[in-house]
């Protein structure tokens, strides 16, 4: 204890020294000072807050029972005579602290009780009726006390639960981590845990929680309970389920994507797509089967899953196994019992396979049942979501087998016509060659047929001028002039004109087959210049015939020139040839716009016309309609459809009799038919071509 | 200009035009001695000195006019055989066809042909043809048989 010395106790201020810069216990104070009375000094001291718990001891010199009581009534805590013993001034200055320490420590414990009562009644209020559910239980787990929410939350009346043990009310797989926590906290290895748990409710459903756990401790340390709070965190939890599932779902549908489109045919499509339905579907088995109703047969496509039977293409059972079909032709599934199957090997495989129900699922494209997935599995309802979702992968799959059919018959049917596109184009080469060779050996023998009448003409002559000597009777001489100037020059002439004919078609022949034989260079050809040259070319002829012929603007087209001449040589040629007399001839040549893949092009006479039931029989060979018109082998029309078709292109006619003809000719841009032009040097050819209405020809290197 | 003897062979299976080929180049003036062989395999022969030619005399230029349609070995094979045999390669041969066909034609030039003749079946052409053929055959450097090297 401080003993602190002040001559006088002049203002406040003293005290505030006081307060500010010392530890006091115990005042003492003289009733007689200067400046400020014992009296008043005690007073004030005493009605200063921080200072009026101080013991105030007054010293009084005076028996004045009047000052000492005044004293008294300022608040002092005793007063004592100046002239009593140290020992009793001693004495008495501890009685006064021990009071004071006493009255100290009593107004904290009433405090800590304050608000201890505070607080509980807080914290009842609080657990009462609060909407976040609460349970106070024992340290064995039975409950002490549960609030209304948390009694909703399990289902009870807040009563019922009183008594219960939190044990029972856990759920069983979550019941040995929370028993491991609450040891954690009975340990002291901390006061408070969290964690999510389920909880069966009183009607035996489980739900999904927020769980905290402390622990309280008493003052010295005992663990006396445990309070609990729970969080319905079900929707939560579903929620996340969800979406984890969904997560899932979509990864392996992707997979199941995949498989579908790297799939080249139904099995292969099938085997890839199987394993990951299984897993969507969380199965054992599964499997594709395509059905053949015609004969009640399903045959297996693929399956997985542990099998007493070999499955896959080619392996069939009876439709009977699918269920009725005709729910499944409706989009309906199926639950199948084992044990309501027709008994036989497949219903052995069944049961030996471990599988007393199974789904089956219907594949169904544009209307039309194709087959079914089927795994097993019942009709309870969490199996509706299974089933949902072998429908959604059915219809795909259904899909794609559709597809994969189509293109492997799309495949088959290109193949085919590939095929008799080759064998058309071998027959066409055959039968241009045999022409070709049967020309060629006719013409042998018309070399000989032409060159010897030739020689009898010449024997003719000879005889006659060996015979118009003086030296022959005349009779005789009369008789041979007739038999050789008139029969046998007769005879000559007809085999010589029988023998042109013949050669002439022999040649249009041989032309013909070399229009389908000989190989096309493709380059951009100027239509409009190769028109106007051809024209030209015709001029002296069409100024003979008083002809007109207009040529319009043509835009220019892929193809083989020589071809393209050769085939508007032919119809600016019968447009010269088959003229109506009736009126001057006109020949025009344009073109019709049109697909810009294609071009049109035509040449339009007034000419004689072509009755109709001939215009398609007019591009067949040696086919003529006007023989008296003009001569010709009838090759001509034979010759221009055959480049227009080599070309990719095709040519048709519009004629009326008596008024004309249009010539179509409509020719691929793009030529498929034709390579485009190498470095070949045509113009050999061309040279060739040239010269060969000359009937022979001399060349050289 | 060439002073020597000079032998035309004429392969060509056709007797009718065989004749009329001799004919008229008789008749324009051609009097070289002609040698009618009648398919490939005897023109061969005759150049091989082969079969029944084994003994026939050399040192006489030749010239070949072949036919290209032959039984047994065609003209075309003659041609390229004889042109590809650098002993023989510098004779010359004129193909007879009867066909105008560019890309038959387009090959005895591959081949190594320098002259063909189409067989017209008009008289008056098949003559100038016959003709411009032996006026050809005068004007053509005729090679010794002995001296061929390519």
């Amino acid at each position: 204890m401080n003993l602190i010395w002040r001559s006088s106790w002049r203002d406040h201020d003293a005290i505030i020294t006081v307060r500010s810069s010392e530890t006091v216990d115990c005042i003492l104070l003289d009733l007689v000072m200067p400046g400020m009375t014992g009296e008043e000094a005690c007073r004030r001291i005493k009605t200063t807050s921080i200072s009026k718990d101080i013991p105030v001891l007054i010293l009084t010199a005076h028996k004045d029972q009047e000052a000492v009581l005044s004293c008294l009534k300022a608040g002092a805590d005793d007063y004592i005579p100046k002239a009593a013993e140290f020992d009793v001034l001693k004495g008495r200055i501890r009685a006064q602290l021990r009071r004071k320490q006493y009255e100290g420590e009593n107004r904290l414990i009433q405090e800590v009780i304050e608000t201890m009562r505070k607080s509980e009644a807080r914290f009842r209020s609080a657990f009462e009726h609060t909407n976040v559910a609460m349970v106070l239980m024992r340290i064995d787990n039975q409950i002490i006390r549960v609030n209304n929410a948390f009694a909703a939350l399990f289902g009870y009346s807040a009563d019922e639960m009183i008594g219960l043990s939190m044990i029972d009310l856990t759920h069983p797989e979550d019941a040995i981590e929370n028993q491991l926590r609450r040891e954690g906290l009975l340990a002291g290895r901390s006061n408070h845990f969290q964690m999510e748990m389920r909880y069966l409710q009183k009607n035996g459903h489980s739900f999904w929680s927020l769980t905290n756990i402390s622990l309280v401790r008493s003052s010295d340390g005992m663990p006396l309970k445990y309070v609990g709070q729970v969080q319905d965190t079900t929707e939560r939890k579903h929620a996340e389920e969800a979406n984890r599932r969904y997560n899932e779902r979509l990864k392996i549908l992707h997979q199941i994507d995949r498989a579908l489109i790297a799939g080249e045919v139904p099995e292969a499509i099938a085997a890839g797509v199987l394993p990951h339905l299984r897993d969507l579907l969380d199965v054992r088995h599964a499997s594709v089967s395509l059905f053949d109703l015609e004969l009640g047969e399903a045959e297996w496509l693929a399956g997985t899953g542990p099998n007493r039977v070999r499955r896959g293409p080619g392996v069939r059972f009876s439709l009977r196994f699918m269920g009725d079909v005709n729910a499944l032709k409706r989009g309906e599934f199926q639950l199948i019992d084992v044990q309501t199957l027709p008994p036989g090997p497949d219903f052995d495989a069944l049961v030996g396979s471990g599988i007393d129900k199974y789904i089956v699922v219907p594949m169904i494209v544009d209307g039309e049942l194709i087959g079914a997935f089927g795994f097993e599995g019942t009709s309870a309802p969490l199996q509706l979501e299974k089933i949902g979702i072998a429908q959604e992968v059915a219809t795909q799959f259904a899909i794609t087998i559709a597809q994969a059919r189509m293109k492997e018959h799309v495949r088959d049917r290109t193949s085919e016509l590939v095929n008799a596109n080759r064998e058309l184009r071998q027959k066409n080469q055959e039968n241009e060659m045999f022409v070709y060779s049967v020309s060629h050996d006719l013409r042998s023998p018309l070399v000989n047929l032409q060159g010897f009448s030739k020689e009898l003409s010449m024997v003719a002559a000879e005889i006659s001028a060996t015979i118009s000597d003086e030296s022959v009777p005349q009779l005789i001489r009369e008789k041979a002039n007739s038999l050789v100037q008139v029969e046998m020059r007769e005879s000559i002439r007809f085999i010589q004109s029988a023998v042109m004919r013949l050669s002439n078609t022999i040649d249009a022949l041989l032309h013909l087959s070399r229009v389908g034989r000989i190989e096309y260079q493709c380059r951009e050809v100027d239509m409009h210049e190769l028109i106007r040259n051809l024209v030209d070319s015709m001029s002296v002829t069409a100024h003979e015939k008083e002809v007109v012929i207009q040529v319009h603007e043509l835009a220019p087209c892929q193809g083989d020139a020589t071809a393209f001449e050769q085939l508007f040589s032919n119809l600016l040629g019968n447009a010269l040839k088959y003229l109506d007399p009736q009126r001057p001839g006109s020949v025009e040549v344009g073109e019709i716009p049109g697909d810009p893949q294609y071009r049109t092009y035509f040449v339009r006479d007034n000419g004689l016309g072509i009755r109709k039931a001939y215009q398609e029989k007019i591009f067949l060979a040696f086919k003529r309609f006007h023989a008296d018109a003009a001569t010709g082998e009838g090759m001509g029309l034979a010759i221009v459809r055959r480049i227009a078709e080599r070309h990719g292109g095709e040519v048709s006619v519009e004629s009326e009799e008596g008024v004309g003809s249009t010539f179509f000719v409509k020719l691929p841009n793009r030529s498929a038919t034709c390579p485009v032009a190498s470095q070949i040097d045509r113009s050999r050819e061309g040279d060739l071509n040239a010269n060969r209405t000359d009937g022979h020809r001399v060349g050289g290197r | 200009m060439q002073t020597e003897p000079m032998a035309i062979v004429l392969a060509e299976d056709d007797e009718g035009h065989a004749l009329l080929v001799k004919r008229n180049l008789a008749r324009a003036n051609i009097a070289n001695q002609i040698v009618h062989v009648t398919d490939g395999q005897e023109a061969l022969d005759y150049f091989y000195r082969a079969g029944r030619y084994t003994n026939r005399p050399i040192g006489i230029s030749l010239l070949l006019v072949l036919d290209i349609n032959m039984p047994r070995i065609d003209g075309i094979e003659v041609l390229a055989r004889l042109k590809g045999d650098p002993a023989k390669c510098r004779i010359p041969i004129i193909m007879l066809t009867t066909t105008d066909d560019p890309r038959e034609i387009e090959r005895c030039y591959d081949l190594g042909c320098g002259v063909y003749v189409t067989k017209p079946v008009e008289y008056e052409a098949f003559v100038e043809a016959v003709q411009r053929l032996g006026l050809f055959l005068q004007v053509v450097q005729i090679p010794a048989e002995s001296d061929t090297k390519c």
